[in-house]
């Protein structure tokens, strides 16, 4: 292991609506290369921990501390809303669930590709078409949509879409909230794997909220389940998966891993 | 290099399951289990079904969780306590060092076969076509007709699932491989490749951890039976 | 019975609030490019006409100005002779067609081809001041990105563009970056006028009166119109000379002569185009 420091080090990370916890005293190291899965009901705080682990939500307690890609940690609540962004366009990524609201709609496949790269500062229109193009074929999109808006792509492409969006810049670590669920179940497999794929190909750090245990089970290495706002497991996926301990886990591996 | 040291060390293993689902129930499988697996052993956890062989390969790799007791594993730079490590310590113990074959063949929906079985190579660094090209020859030996290596194996038929099973298992050359009923839904032929697939790892050093019920398969390869229910406890349930 | 004169204050504005709008003015000098909201009045047109310029125009004139008006590059269509008219009035200042005479031109798309010099300034009517508006609809969103200087999205536009029609298509509002900093719109200017804001001596100022904001580039700033590597700005050309005047080299319109769809193309600048035909003219009775 050449990496002597965790990506992502979470003390004690707390988010407060109001006088209601959203989320409350989450530990966790996560390290490149490595895909924690945050599994639990509807509810359960898994989301609105991916929001403040991301910073889109602010941490009402304890500390998140991010090693950047130049070796410097950082308190992520200590830095600037510019540096945020600048670790948005550079470091990290984020899959949204609904595809729609991770892409626009309306401008071009490529374009939506292309975007990332331009807010990075390319400004060679055949330079940012061709590597669009190619991120389309790694995702699976035939090249010759690449002028066609994601308004005429079904539900797998899109997500497929969104990914490469999210990839294009090489990011060190993404952020994903129930890729797969509301898609059919040939095409949630497909995009499982493509993620699998890609995730080992590109050492990617990836943190995916999923309420599917079989989704964990496929693609992380670790997991976290979350009941009322607290992790109260986790560990080995396979070792939460196969030996649940809590109640809830026993609850939620007895009710949906039925085959 | 120490080669008089075990691969495998399992001490005081002790492994309750308490059942939230069923009030609590709690279910005492294993109390004090000790044996060691040498490099170049096959050692074979013998006992009648239920006596909780599996859960001991669980624990092992890592699957389940240990109460009490220490699994040390020793090879190359690899030493840990399967026991007591953190995921990322047994993830790095199982690509360097311990692989499993399981019963049943879990893996990527959409996969091809061929890529099924080179991953393990892969992952441990070896060229995609080099890994493509020794997966193609385990394939072959365990009777996969070449035409199925592109589909995914989850269309194929259980023995067939098992065997490429078995090929993702043995493709890499680790010093301790875990092996659950390897030969269960084989035929006579498959049967005795996996036999001389065993045969060869042992010469080659690999320490071996296995459950065979099949007798033939047991005779043929294992160094020494461990007698599981001489751990088990004699009162499975306890308050 | 004598209807009785409504008296007002010179200018329209009241002091006030022709001190709030300079105010606001120094800060978009002070920032390039930097859209100042401002708090916009009522004046007698409606929003969307040229308030923010008759606004503008209105905090800045005095009597001694000679005020030029112009839309679409003509002095005489309705909304030009008004506005003139009504700073005539209630301003009290002499007005002119011709740019070199002017020190305050309002204009609603063209600037003159006349070369601006130091001490004259263009007021722009801007109906949308934000560039990145029909891409991102939040202002809160925008803001930000101004705020942050990101601007990848403007750039995803022109890659629409190029690849929708093989060029950039846009003609008209050409997103620049002013002084290397703020992007800005220069309203419904046509392309070809951009590179005229490039290191202009007159001072630009933009009021959008609907949208409630104000932003300006002062006199010698670097204003670059957006483009990529590959594919950069290029200007809007014309083929053929003006078809009254001769010129070349300048912003034509193409003027419908009959209804079999025959059309000629002449000078948008009207005070440029009836000079130089006149000067034509002169020359050719001195021949």
């Amino acid at each position: 292991m050449s990496d002597e420091r965790p990506l992502l080090e979470v003390r004690n990370v707390s988010h407060r609506y109001g006088h209601r916890f959203g989320c409350r005293g989450v530990d966790f190291d996560l390290w490149p290369g490595e895909v924690l899965a945050v599994v639990g009901e509807s509810g359960s705080g898994k989301s609105t921990l991916l929001g403040t682990l991301s910073q889109r939500l602010d941490t009402s307690e304890g500390s998140i501390r991010y090693r950047l890609d130049d070796g410097d940690v950082v308190n992520l609540a200590e830095l600037s809303e510019s540096a945020v962004r600048g670790l948005w366009r550079s470091e990290w990524g984020f899959v949204h669930q609904n595809a729609a609201d991770g892409l626009r709609m309306h401008v071009s496949a490529g374009g939506n590709v292309g975007e990332p790269l331009m807010a990075n500062g390319w400004r060679h229109y055949g330079r940012i078409r061709a590597e669009a193009t190619d991120w389309l074929e790694r995702v699976e999109i035939p090249r010759d949509r690449v002028d066609d808006t994601p308004a005429a792509f079904s539900g797998g492409m899109r997500q497929r879409l969104q990914i490469a969006r999210n990839l294009v810049v090489s990011p060190r670590l993404v952020f994903m909230d129930e890729p797969t669920s509301g898609l059919d179940v040939s095409v949630q497999a497909r995009l499982l794997d493509l993620i699998r794929s890609l995730v080992s190909d590109l050492e990617l750090a990836v943190i995916i909220v999923t309420h599917d245990l079989a989704v964990a089970r496929l693609i992380s290495h670790r997991t976290l389940v979350m009941k009322d706002g607290r992790v109260i497991e986790s560990g080995l996926t396979d070792r939460v998966l196969d030996d649940p301990q809590a109640p809830y886990t026993q609850l939620l591996v007895s009710s949906i891993l039925q085959g | 290099m120490t080669t008089d040291q075990p691969t495998l060390a399992v001490s005081g293993l002790d492994k309750t399951f308490t059942m939230h689902l069923q009030g609590g129930q709690r279910l005492a499988v294993l109390r004090g289990l000790d044996f060691d697996v040498s490099p170049g052993e096959c050692v074979v956890l013998g006992g009648a079904s239920g006596a909780g062989k599996s859960s001991i390969l669980k624990m092992v790799y890592g699957n389940y969780a240990v109460d009490r007791g220490s699994v040390l594993l020793r090879a190359g730079n690899i030493d840990v306590d399967i026991a007591t490590a953190n995921p990322r310590e047994i993830l790095t113990a199982r690509r360097h060092a311990m692989g499993y074959v399981s019963q049943f063949l879990r893996c990527v929906p959409r996969v091809p076969a061929l890529e099924v079985v080179a991953e393990p190579l892969i992952a441990r660094g070896v060229d995609a076509t080099e890994a493509g090209e020794r997966a193609a020859e385990l394939l072959s030996r365990l009777g996969i007709p070449d035409r199925l290596w592109g589909l995914p194996p989850a269309t194929f038929s259980g023995g067939e699932q098992q065997r490429v099973n078995v090929a993702h298992g043995f493709i890499a050359d680790l010093p301790m491989l875990l092996l659950d009923e390897p030969t269960a839904s084989l035929d006579a032929r498959n049967r005795r490749v996996v036999v001389e697939l065993i045969a060869e790892k042992i010469e080659a050093g690999t320490a071996m951890l296995g459950i065979f019920h099949d007798a033939e398969v047991r005779e043929a390869v294992a160094d020494h039976v461990v007698p599981v229910e001489d751990f088990t406890p004699m009162s499975k349930v306890a308050a | 019975m004598s209807a009785q004169q409504i008296e007002y204050n010179a200018g329209y504005l009241d002091e006030q609030t022709k001190r709030m709008i300079r105010r606001v003015l120094l800060k978009a000098v002070a920032i390039p490019g930097f859209q100042v909201p401002f708090a916009s009045r009522e004046v007698p047109l409606p929003r969307g006409w040229g308030t923010g310029g008759v606004q503008l125009t209105a905090a800045i004139i005095g009597s001694d100005d000679l005020l030029k008006v112009i839309d679409q590059g003509a002095d005489d269509t309705t909304n030009a002779v008004s506005i003139r008219a009504f700073f005539n009035l209630v301003a009290g200042a002499p007005t002119t067609t011709r740019t070199e005479d002017a020190t305050i031109i309002q204009t609603r798309h063209r600037i003159p081809e006349t070369p601006l010099g130091e001490g004259q300034i263009m007021v722009y009517q801007v109906p949308i001041p934000e560039p990145l508006r029909f891409l991102e609809p939040r202002e809160t969103e925008t803001r930000r990105m101004h705020a942050l200087n990101e601007y990848g999205l403007m750039y995803v536009k022109l890659y629409e563009d190029i690849a929708k029609y093989g060029h950039i298509a846009k003609t008209y509002d050409y997103p620049v970056l002013v002084n290397d900093r703020y992007l800005m719109a220069p309203s419904p200017t046509p392309s070809f006028d951009n590179p005229k804001l490039h290191q202009s001596q007159a001072l630009h100022i933009f009021g959008a009166g609907r949208e409630k904001r104000v932003y300006a580039i002062p006199p010698h700033t670097d204003v670059e119109s957006l483009g990529f590597e590959d594919y950069p700005f290029e200007p809007q050309t014309f083929d053929q000379p003006c078809a009254i005047c001769g010129s070349t080299g300048v912003y034509l319109d193409q003027i419908i002569t009959d209804n079999a769809g025959g059309a000629l193309y002449a000078c948008s600048d009207s005070d440029h185009c009836e000079r130089t035909a006149a000067r034509a003219d002169n020359e050719e009775a001195t021949a």
